[in-house]
């Protein structure tokens, strides 16, 4: 990235962090989800009889953790970011300025990003603690952390171009919100699953972000299986990113 | 002027859709025009003439459906954005501000995000609006949302700017406040492209103009060319025991009389005006309160806006 886009991205960062505190209840935002995940895994933890799919807990805690924070933190509030500019008019602004269309999006949401990445962090250590699970292949954890936070933003820009106003975000969103976490093993474990139905969820978007994760803590993935879940992810980002290049709107439809 | 390569700014025949298949709508039709360096052109026309979604395609914000614009000689405004950018300004129609930032921060992004940008405080002098520099951006009047989107759009001392009906919403002060600005910046050497429908400030600023009307350019040229083929007036009260008659006035143009007060239409103003002062001297006859006015550029506006129907009008509306 050139001087003036990281300068520039410096900016869009610095503004959108201004007005994240500028608004109090955001701070809600930023607690309420992780605690609210940290207790409902204790819970879920307790109902779940996971051992006898050969699943140790604290691994399996951390991806799910991952997963809902990357969705409910990450996409709902990039999604309702670029809606909520777009509608003001600040997207059209400023695209008749200097930066570019890929650092005004990447820009504003390098602020939830960030946000999001520091609650994943805080919440795998705590979970790691609760559940006494330390990780086991670091570079797997990072590569799924990478490749969620890619495939949550762009995600975010598909579905807010299919957006016409702030209220559509809470009906966007839902497939995502609903959905996703079902299919991609954030919820429930592919083991936990028939066999036949795991395998096609492996294909699922986010599936490869979670074994990933899930890998950081137990070590299960070879190399080669860890690259190939990135490649997965790696598609997904590519046809989510080709969705927000063709249908992206940067003003409000007239 | 003719269009040439040596234009700052340079239309031809640029046309602008929007929707696909029965919902096409195409708001721009067929528009040309060139704007030498150093020029003040303004688009004048009516709500939904086309002037902004003109002004959009020379923004670059989006590309035209057919036709060819080109600024500073060979930059096309899309495909060369990156380098035509730290070169231009521009002023949206409206909006564009994050609501809760106030002015200086707003400012100070917009100047953080702009190379060769000038100070801060220094731009929001040049505006008036100091004085508000802490308040947030959601508490400002139209008016000073205005001004505040001039100050955005004149920071890096574009050597392009593009303003979008930069004074609508404004108090008479903030109206030239804006104009001497506009008149500073264009003696400094920019080339500003100005929309409008105040008819005063394309009168008042424009080195030339073009008066748009469903999409397509009515009429463009100065103040004086357009206006020439539009009658002036002659106007004076003829008192009625005065022993006058409006029938035989020694003029070429077409007489009317209203409530004791009779107008002349005429195309040969300076003709009728000598004629008619003559012969009421001659007669011993007052004109009462008498005027001689050229035609308006409200006038040439109103004509244009009434007279010109498009025979495709039903087809692409």
């Amino acid at each position: 990235m050139s001087g003036p886009a990281l300068r520039q991205m410096r900016t869009l960062f610095r503004v959108e962090w201004k007005l994240f505190h500028r608004i109090r209840s955001n701070y809600v935002f930023v607690l309420f989800i992780p605690v609210l995940l940290l207790f409902g895994m204790r819970f879920v933890q307790e109902q779940m009889n996971l051992s006898a799919n050969g699943l140790a807990a604290g691994p399996v805690m951390v991806a799910t953790a991952v997963g809902i924070l990357l969705i409910f933190s990450l996409y709902s509030s990039v999604t309702g970011l670029y809606v909520a500019r777009r509608e003001e008019l600040v997207l059209k602004r400023l695209r008749t300025g200097e930066v570019s269309d890929p650092v005004i999006l990447a820009g504003g949401a390098s602020m939830y990003v960030a946000i999001a990445v520091v609650q994943i962090v805080v919440v795998a250590a705590v979970v790691s603690v609760m559940f006494s699970a330390a990780p086991r292949q670091l570079p797997a954890a990072v590569a799924g952390l990478l490749t969620g936070v890619a495939l949550a933003t762009v995600m975010a820009a598909a579905t807010a171009a299919l957006c016409r106003t702030v209220e559509s975000v809470m009906v966007a969103t839902l497939p995502a919100i609903f959905v996703l976490p079902m299919i991609s093993g954030i919820y429930i474990p592919r083991e936990v699953l028939p066999d036949s139905l795991g395998d096609v969820l492996r294909f699922a978007p986010l599936a490869g972000t979670v074994d990933l994760i899930r890998s950081g803590w137990t070590g299960e993935l070879s190399v080669a299986a860890g690259l190939a879940r990135g490649v997965l992810e790696g598609v997904w980002v590519a046809l989510f990113g080709w969705i927000a290049v063709r249908r992206f709107r940067w003003e409000p439809r007239t | 002027m003719t269009p040439t390569d040596d234009s700052h700014i340079l239309v031809e025949e640029v046309s602008r859709r929007y929707g696909r298949g029965r919902d096409t709508f195409t708001a721009v039709r067929g528009v040309s025009f060139a704007v030498a360096p150093g020029q003040l052109f303004a688009l004048l026309g009516t709500n939904g003439a086309g002037k902004t979604s003109t002004v959009e395609l020379l923004e670059g914000l989006a590309a035209p459906h057919r036709g060819r614009i080109r600024l500073f000689g060979d930059l096309d405004p899309v495909a060369d954005r990156a380098r035509i950018r730290p070169r231009t300004g521009a002023m949206l129609q409206e909006g564009g501000f994050i609501s809760h930032l106030t002015v200086r921060e707003t400012v100070l992004m917009w100047a953080e995000l702009t190379s060769r940008s000038r100070p801060v405080d220094e731009a929001l002098d040049l505006t008036g609006l100091t004085h508000r520099a802490d308040v947030l951006v959601q508490n400002l009047s139209g008016g000073e949302k205005r001004r505040l989107d001039l100050t955005m759009a004149t920071l890096s001392q574009p050597e392009i700017l593009f303003l979008d009906e930069p004074t609508t919403g404004m108090d008479a002060e903030g109206r030239h406040a804006t104009w001497k600005l506009i008149r500073q910046l264009r003696e400094q050497g920019t080339t500003v492209l100005l929309t409008t429908h105040y008819l005063e400030e394309a009168e008042t600023l424009a080195d030339r103009l073009a008066i748009m009307h469903r999409g397509r350019i009515a009429v463009s040229g100065t103040v004086s060319q357009i206006v020439a083929g539009h009658p002036s007036t002659l106007s004076f009260g003829l008192a009625a025991d005065g022993g006058a008659t409006p029938g035989e006035l020694p003029v070429s143009g077409r007489v009317e009389q209203h409530q004791g007060r009779v107008t002349i239409v005429t195309e040969r103003l300076q003709e009728d005006a000598a004629r008619l002062l003559a012969w009421a001297t001659e007669r011993g006859v007052t004109l009462d309160r008498f005027t001689a006015r050229p035609a308006s550029l409200e006038e040439a506006f109103i004509s244009i806006a009434h007279s010109h129907r498009d025979p495709d009008e039903e087809e692409t509306t």
